[in-house]
């Protein structure tokens, strides 16, 4: 091959590797979106359309074997600042094995008229369809004009439903949903590193949502449909995938109706405690997701006059998430590649790459833990260390480029060799998929006798955020694998704090 | 059904009216956020000076 080729040859794949990092940086550049877009909501909110409205409204409650949690969550739905002749809870009980039913059933002999114990005697067929057993009954009756659908361990705040019932006085809205924030009692790291996630997934991340139109998903905690929506999507929640809650949200939008979040009506809920409980929950949410993008498939980058989810900004904020995992990878590939062609090139896109993050970064925790105080000061640790101490560090590396070697090497008279700064380059570059193997270790050794120790040094290192991210690599397998799809339900056990 | 008492109806628009306030404190909560991002580049571009 001639010398020019090989020039040629140079060229073609520095740009093919600059793409890689390029790409690496579309979830940072998706993020600063989000955040640039967030202030808007000051203006551009549903608030204007906002009015009184007490509908009739059904609560429909699924539950299986939550007798821990059934019996305070309908205490606190028949104390709600809502006229109580127009609330009635219906507990879909999915044949459960524990005193749920007892439990249930006091509840509605306490409350006659408000509570309902609907008992199946076949369950385990999911959420979606212990939901629909309870909406059935309900829309077979005139009284709902609204159908509220909630988690078994999750407790409103007082004024919550009316603060969501009042978007529904406008015809255009089919949804509400609310803040659920992680409420237990006793905090562990992990439930911290949840409410600082809830913080940016939901008073941020949706609050953009609601400017620019379309709402990826009502929480299954509380999402609170009008009785002509639920009808529109054929009076059932939709079937068939792990996340039928978004399946719920993508179908009433597509319909043209508008979803609204209103960060000001609070649900709390208990979280995963164990990492390993946390990767169940949240391996069910990321395959329901894999499952709806490829439902879905003709729908993204194509606007409509109907609904926003077809839009670009949509489409980026959804498909960083969904790709972050490949995405991290293609630009650790891409440093590493270019580090053995041209080192210094090599340099000047990964300090590019990071000082943006780093930028990013620090304006939406920032932003973020104000979003909500209270949270951001339990857990402001988590907030700083979502990224992981191992992140951090590159970001300190970037923006202040020499400062590690001068407080780490040179009290000691050390210099990095050519060997050594090649070597310590490459471990920066390849950081994120190796912080994505930590978070994975991590939910290994949590099941040693010495584990609770080791997988929370680990998860603080490698950073929440990886954690989440291997945890969608798995789901990429698992769908990949048609691994087994069942039912695994979260252990709840009434540590929310009323 | 739906028929609210004036006062209800007059709670209600100040309730709606007091949280579309709240969410007009987004703007001085991003710009806190932009300060103190800037403040740190203008000491990292003293620090490298």
């Amino acid at each position: 091959m001639s010398v020019e080729w090989l020039v040629v040859l140079d060229r073609v794949l520095v740009v093919v590797f600059i793409v890689f990092v390029a790409l690496g940086t579309v979830p940072v550049l998706a993020t600063a979106f989000q955040f640039a877009v967030l202030p808007l909501h000051s203006v551009i909110n549903h608030y204007k359309r906002a009015a009184y409205y007490r509908p009739n409204v059904a609560v429909i409650v699924p539950a299986w074997n939550e007798g821990l949690v059934i019996g305070a969550s309908i205490d606190r739905l028949v104390q709600l600042d809502y006229p109580q002749d127009r609330l009635r809870v219906y507990v879909v009980d999915d044949a459960s094995t524990d005193d749920t039913p007892d439990v249930v059933r006091a509840k509605a002999l306490e409350h006659p008229g408000q509570v309902f114990h609907l008992r199946r005697d076949q369950g385990g067929e999911g959420k979606a369809h212990t939901l629909n057993h309870g909406i059935s009954l309900v829309l077979a009756e005139p009284w709902a004009e609204a159908i509220l659908i909630m988690d078994a361990d999750v407790i409103f705040a007082f004024d919550s439903l009316r603060k969501m019932t009042r978007h529904l006085a406008d015809p255009k809205v089919g949804a509400v949903t609310a803040y659920i924030a992680e409420g237990s009692r006793d905090r562990n790291f992990l439930t911290r590193f949840i409410a600082i996630e809830y913080v940016m997934a939901q008073l941020a991340s949706r609050r953009t949502q609601n400017v620019l139109g379309a709402i990826a998903c009502l929480a299954g905690g509380a999402q609170l449909h009008s009785r002509e929506n639920l009808e529109a999507i054929g009076g059932r929640i939709p079937t068939g995938t792990l996340a039928e809650d978004t399946m719920a949200t993508f179908e009433s939008q597509l319909r043209g109706r508008r979803m609204v979040f209103e960060p000001h009506a609070l649900v709390l809920a208990e979280e995963p405690r164990t990492i390993d409980a946390l990767w169940k929950q949240r391996l069910r949410w990321a395959r329901g997701n894999v499952q709806v993008t490829k439902h879905y498939r003709r729908l993204w980058f194509r606007p409509s006059r109907v609904h926003r989810l077809g839009s670009a900004s949509f489409g980026l904020i959804w498909f960083s998430i969904l790709l972050l995992p490949v995405l991290m990878t293609l630009a650790a590939i891409g440093l590493l590649a270019l580090l053995l062609l041209h080192s210094d090139l090599a340099e000047f896109v990964f300090r590019l790459m990071w000082i943006s993050a780093a930028i990013v970064f620090l304006f939406s925790v920032i932003f973020a833990v104000q979003l909500d105080p209270r949270t951001g000061r339990r857990s402001w640790r988590e907030a700083i260390l979502f990224q992981g101490v191992g992140s951090l560090i590159l970001m300190v590396v970037a923006v202040f480029p020499g400062l590690v070697e001068q407080l780490v090497l040179a009290p000691f008279g050390l210099e990095l060799t050519e060997l050594g700064r090649v070597g310590w380059m490459a471990s920066m570059y390849l950081w994120g998929p190796v912080s994505m193997l930590g978070a994975w270790l991590a939910r290994l050794v949590e099941r040693t006798p010495v584990g609770w120790l080791l997988a929370r040094v680990l998860l603080y290192i490698v950073g929440y955020g990886s954690l989440l991210c291997a945890i969608t690599v798995d789901s990429y397998v698992k769908e990949w694998r048609h691994a087994d799809a069942s039912w695994s339900k979260t252990e709840k056990v009434g540590r929310v704090l009323g | 059904m739906n028929e609210p008492t004036r006062a209800d109806a007059v709670a209600a628009q100040r309730e709606i009216r007091r949280d579309a306030r709240l969410e007009r404190r987004l703007i001085p909560k991003a710009l806190l956020a932009l300060v103190i991002v800037a403040a740190i580049v203008v000491i990292r571009e003293l620090f490298l000076r």
